[in-house]
């Protein structure tokens, strides 16, 4: 069970790589608006999915798990921020803190429930095909 | 302990005051957009680091504590955003009190990890998770008012 959170959390990194790629080569045609929204919604889920598989991993060590969500989405929402504007990079940067200080919690009230983490990781990609699918119309 | 918790909470309390008085100074040079970003992720972090050291250090019962955290908030969220225009404003509002409960919600499973049915520690370890959490949402607000000191020159 644990290999296969290991797992998940190893496609969770590669899906956010190649996004990012993508993102990469087509940060000159998109706005600030929407640049905004591309690293608020990236570093939000990519830290909401990583604080549950870690709290589920780890239950006994919930802060050091917190302070490591928290860092995930601050650097990914930061990194995904500094495509496009210093104020991109401020909004990613609070939103992935945010929402990485809430998730242990949430994935620790859930109980190592599978449908839980399976509901968050739909989520995910769904946030990354939005996100995909919004680039490419600019 | 309640040396550090205290000192921990005056040194959250300047953080706001300090970037405040220099944000006072520059607000004639804040376009709408730039003001908006600001009072988003000031108000956050700081409601969020603010509410956690309030729940360590204050000793009242936690319905009252809550009132005075999410008071807090609101206060630095109205004070960022009272600066540039009235739709900053309302964000700084809305995202002080949310970071104040989250701050407060954090501390309270920190102290007690069976609220979120987590395995309950020793006592011994207690003391340095508490030290632990309050220097990293420390260490994290100072970053991020050096972040948004140095933001406009960009």
């Amino acid at each position: 069970m644990v290999s296969l959170y290991f797992l998940l959390f190893y496609i969770n990194i590669l899906l956010i790589g190649c996004v990012l790629v993508y993102i990469y080569k087509l940060r000159k045609l998109i706005g600030f608006q929407l640049g905004m929204t591309i690293s608020m919604v990236a570093g939000g889920f990519f830290a909401f999915t990583s604080g549950i598989i870690f709290i589920y991993v780890y239950p006994f060590h919930f802060l050091p798990v917190t302070i490591a969500a928290t860092l995930l989405g601050m650097a990914v929402g930061s990194i995904f921020g500094s495509f496009f504007d210093y104020q991109t990079l401020l909004s990613g940067y609070s939103n992935g803190l945010m929402m990485g200080m809430m998730s242990p919690m949430v994935g620790a009230v859930a109980k190592n429930s599978f449908l839980f983490l399976s509901f968050a990781e739909c989520l995910f990609f769904a946030s990354l095909l939005l996100v995909l699918s919004s680039a490419r119309q600019t | 302990m309640i040396l550090y918790l205290y000192t921990m909470l005056g040194i959250n309390i300047l953080i706001p005051a300090v970037l405040f008085l220099t944000m006072k100074k520059k607000r004639k040079l804040f376009t709408d957009r730039y003001g908006m970003t600001i009072s988003f992720s000031a108000s956050l972090i700081f409601s969020l680091s603010l509410g956690t050291a309030l729940f360590f250090t204050l000793p009242v019962s936690f319905s009252v504590l809550i009132f005075i955290s999410a008071a807090a908030g609101s206060i630095i969220g109205l004070s960022y955003g009272i600066l540039i225009t009235f739709q900053s404003l309302i964000i700084g509002l809305f995202n002080g009190t949310i970071g104040s409960l989250m701050g407060t919600m954090l501390a309270a499973v920190i102290i007690d990890p069976s609220l979120c049915g987590l395995p309950s520690q020793f006592s011994t370890l207690l003391d340095r998770n508490i030290i632990l959490i309050t220097l990293f949402l420390t260490l994290l607000s100072l970053l991020s008012s050096l972040l948004l000191r140095f933001s406009y020159r960009v």
